[in-house]
């Protein structure tokens, strides 16, 4: 029953909205934000110790190999507090590629460590102003069975504290090639780049950079697959952030709905705000039933995978829109402050968008995978 | 195997043995079966069909067996269902005494009346149609001012219901009636059943902008209605009408959702009515979107009312997603019709002759009929004042 939680999926659920509220309200990412940091690192290890950051890790590799749904669960919950953590790409997204991937070695070396927080790791593929990996241009050139690789990527999140890069090339017959690159490493520099939802972001030079065999996680024909399931992962994970923003801001906006006053009465008590909220409830509600599917779809790597990732995101980005954009309006002025949490939503939610592919980029793919 | 799997297999098997082949392929409107006196089959095989899943009960396979239904709980009639649609069977029989009056009537019939109508229901003797709307009472339905006077063993009713669907072809009506006018609008209200062949009733279609005319006004003049006619309790009615809509909402949100194709499907009509450019794409990268989105919202609404199953299943009904259902699913059906005219451009608004073919006509006939869906039932607007008040709890005047 996929569109259902089961009892340990709502357990872990309930867990993380009663952490997150306590532990890292918004207040907390104001302090991050104001302060200049990425990130919390001492909240990271609290989350680290209830089992997060090992989600979905195999146990073999000492993780607790509990899906990604629960992952998706929790991003739900962190992105009602703006949480900002390596959660999804460590987590979901680098722990998913090293499973994915074809080297055992870097499993073993990596997996144990992602499953205790300590390393963490960054998704590593746009180079454009628009999310399509279509467009990657970052070349793999092989060297005694490994690579070396140039080029630039833009705009990855959480890279500027990363200890690795995911990082999405193409080989001379451009094909795809994924690599696990030490963000050490001779020939790798960075540069943080500041957009308005105050996050980690870091545009990254790769120039020469020698990748051994062991950290090559898929080439060759493999290699097309195991780059759009990951990638997809990652698009479900930014959905589910999407949803629980969107989820937090309607919820405050009919708070206020109940206790503004204006012309001697509840602003709520207004038809025109009453069925703008009423649409936008039945928003939420269509997107958590893709939500709960794209994520079944991840965890069970279904073969309608990128179909179901494509729907997420679009209406994700889209209701998330719409919501925000109508919790500004509704909350009128002081919605526009920085003192109101309404504002800090509208920002994470326009980046988030552009996050692997704004509404427009996926219905274009779920047109071409429907085969129109 | 579980006992549900069990019974999909065995469900399964009597459908392949006992569904024509004839009844396995897409129906048209006329196609559908209707009930009643006046009872006519479109074909032979549809009367073989409807008198098989009739003797099986499962022309209401949710009702209880002691009034000739199937027996079915909700998990083996969503099976039922899924197993009909899997084999593409069309519905036995079709008709709001299945969909709406049954289903209110087993909530708040008394035993006889349980006993009289049910099993003609099932077995699709009898046709019924819904008196609610007036003149003067459309989405402030509460208003109505048809009137029935207590006479002892009978009420007499008149005044006049309007949008009755199929008035002309029905048996009997079940009516919102005024019991009481000196108490507040909602409190002086009865729920009447009443046989359309009883003296004083005339009848009078209205002619749409389909050309349809299947909506009805309903005059009633000194009619005598026996006072056992009366459900539930007198001036109680307003909750079985508020019940019976739930299943109405419910069976228009159903009907919506159940797109059908046909030979027209919104990618065929675009590939076929517009074609294609050089890269096999859609010519026209609007409709294209327009398509691409038409699909997500239909995909979207699916799963919602999947999971709203699933949850009632599990024990964990969301009363909050019924109320969406209606609203979401007219929204989108009519958003198909929009979009299906503009990829037939002038074939799409073909009033007749032969210059068009079956589904250009319908095409057509659907964008008109169907702006019905999103008023019929309880208007949008209603809904989301539904929606406002009872999920959102916000404030009323």
């Amino acid at each position: 029953m996929a569109l259902v939680l089961t009892e340990d999926q709502q357990m872990l659920k309930e867990t993380a909205k009663g952490f997150i509220s306590d532990a890292a309200p918004v207040d907390e990412f104001r302090k991050v934000r104001d302060a200049g940091e990425a990130y919390n690192a001492e909240l990271w290890q609290q989350m680290a110790e209830l089992g997060w950051s090992a989600v979905a890790v195999p146990e073999a590799y000492d993780g607790l190999d509990f899906g990604i749904t629960g992952l998706g669960l929790i991003s739900v919950e962190a992105g009602r507090q703006l949480v900002a953590s390596p959660l999804q790409t460590t987590s979901a997204t680098g722990a998913s590629a090293l499973v994915l991937g074809k080297s055992e070695d870097a499993r073993r070396r990596l997996l144990p460590e992602i499953a205790t927080g300590e390393t963490l790791v960054a998704l590593a593929v746009d180079e454009n102003n628009h999310h399509d990996p279509l467009y990657t241009n970052t070349a793999a050139t092989p060297v005694d069975g490994g690579y070396k690789v140039d080029g630039s990527k833009v705009f990855v999140a959480e890279g500027n504290y990363a200890n690795y890069f995911i990082v999405v090339a193409r080989d001379a017959a451009e094909k795809f090639v994924l690599l696990l690159v030490d963000a050490n490493a001779e020939g790798v520099t960075r540069n943080a780049v500041q957009l308005i939802d105050s996050r980690d972001y870091a545009n990254v030079e790769f120039s020469g950079v020698s990748v051994s065999a062991d950290d090559v996680l898929a080439d060759g024909d493999d290699a097309e697959t195991i780059v759009r399931t990951l990638i997809d992962i990652a698009t479900v994970m930014a959905a589910c952030e999407l949803y629980g923003i969107a989820q937090q801001a309607f919820e405050q906006t009919v708070q206020y709905l109940t206790e503004r006053e204006q012309f001697g009465q509840i602003i709520g008590t207004f038809q025109a705000l009453q069925h703008r909220a009423a649409h936008a409830f039945a928003q939420l509600q269509l997107l958590k039933s893709v939500i709960l599917d794209a994520l079944d779809a991840a965890e069970k790597n279904r073969p309608d995978l990128a179909m179901a990732a494509s729907h997420a995101k679009a209406l994700a980005n889209d209701t998330a829109q719409l919501i925000t954009n109508e919790a500004i309006q509704m909350h009128g002025g002081i919605g526009l402050t920085d003192e109101l949490d309404i504002g800090l939503y509208f920002k994470r939610v326009r980046t988030l968008r552009n996050a692997y592919g704004l509404s427009s980029y996926h219905r274009r793919r779920y047109a071409r995978l429907s085969g129109y | 195997m579980s006992d549900l799997e069990q019974f999909r297999s065995e469900a399964r098997q009597w459908l392949e043995a006992n569904c024509p082949d004839s009844m396995r392929t897409l129906g048209r409107r006329e196609d559908m079966v209707a009930p009643g006196r006046k009872q006519a089959f479109p074909s032979d095989d549809a009367k073989i069909w409807f008198e098989r899943m009739r003797d099986k009960g499962w022309t209401c396979p949710d009702f209880p067996t002691e009034y000739g239904g199937g027996g079915l709980d909700v998990a083996q009639t969503k099976v039922l269902k899924e197993e009909m649609f899997k084999l593409r069977c069309r519905a036995p029989l079709t008709d709001i005494g299945i969909a709406m009056l049954g289903p209110a009537l087993l909530e708040f019939g008394n035993e006889a009346q349980k006993a009289e109508h049910i099993p003609k229901i099932v077995r699709g003797e009898i046709r019924w149609c819904q008196g609610y709307s007036e003149p003067g009472a459309g989405s402030d339905l509460a208003s109505l001012q048809c009137r029935a006077e207590d006479k002892g063993d009978h009420y007499l009713v008149n005044g006049t219901k309007i949008w009755t669907s199929f008035a002309t072809e029905a048996d009997w009506i079940f009516c919102l009636v005024r019991t009481d006018p000196d108490v507040p609008k909602h409190d002086g209200i009865s729920f009447l059943l009443i046989d359309m062949e009883t003296p004083g009733i005339t009848v009078s279609p209205i002619q749409l902008i389909s050309g349809d005319s299947e909506f009805c006004q309903v005059f009633f003049e000194d009619v005598k209605v026996p006072a056992g006619n009366l459900v539930y309790g007198v001036n109680k009615g307003w909750t079985v009408a508020k019940g019976l809509l739930k299943h109405e909402r419910k069976m228009i949100a159903e009907l919506s959702q159940d797109f059908i194709g046909g030979k027209l499907s919104l990618r065929q009509a675009a590939a076929e009515y517009l074609g294609n450019n050089a890269e096999g794409k859609l010519k026209e990268p609007g409709l294209r979107a327009a398509i691409t989105n038409h699909e997500m919202n239909m995909r979207a609404i699916g799963l919602t009312a999947h999971r709203s199953h699933l949850e009632g299943l599990a024990g964990q009904v969301d009363p909050r997603i019924p109320m969406i259902m209606k609203y979401v699913s007219t929204t989108e059906f009519q958003a198909k019709d929009e979009l299906l005219a503009e990829l037939l451009g002038y074939r799409g608004l073909g009033w007749k002759d032969d210059y068009f073919d079956e589904e250009e006509l319908k095409a057509s006939r659907s964008l008109m009929f169907n702006k019905s869906l999103t008023i019929a039932g309880g208007t949008n607007e209603v809904q989301l004042n539904i929606i406002a008040k009872r999920a959102l709890n916000l404030p009323s005047h």
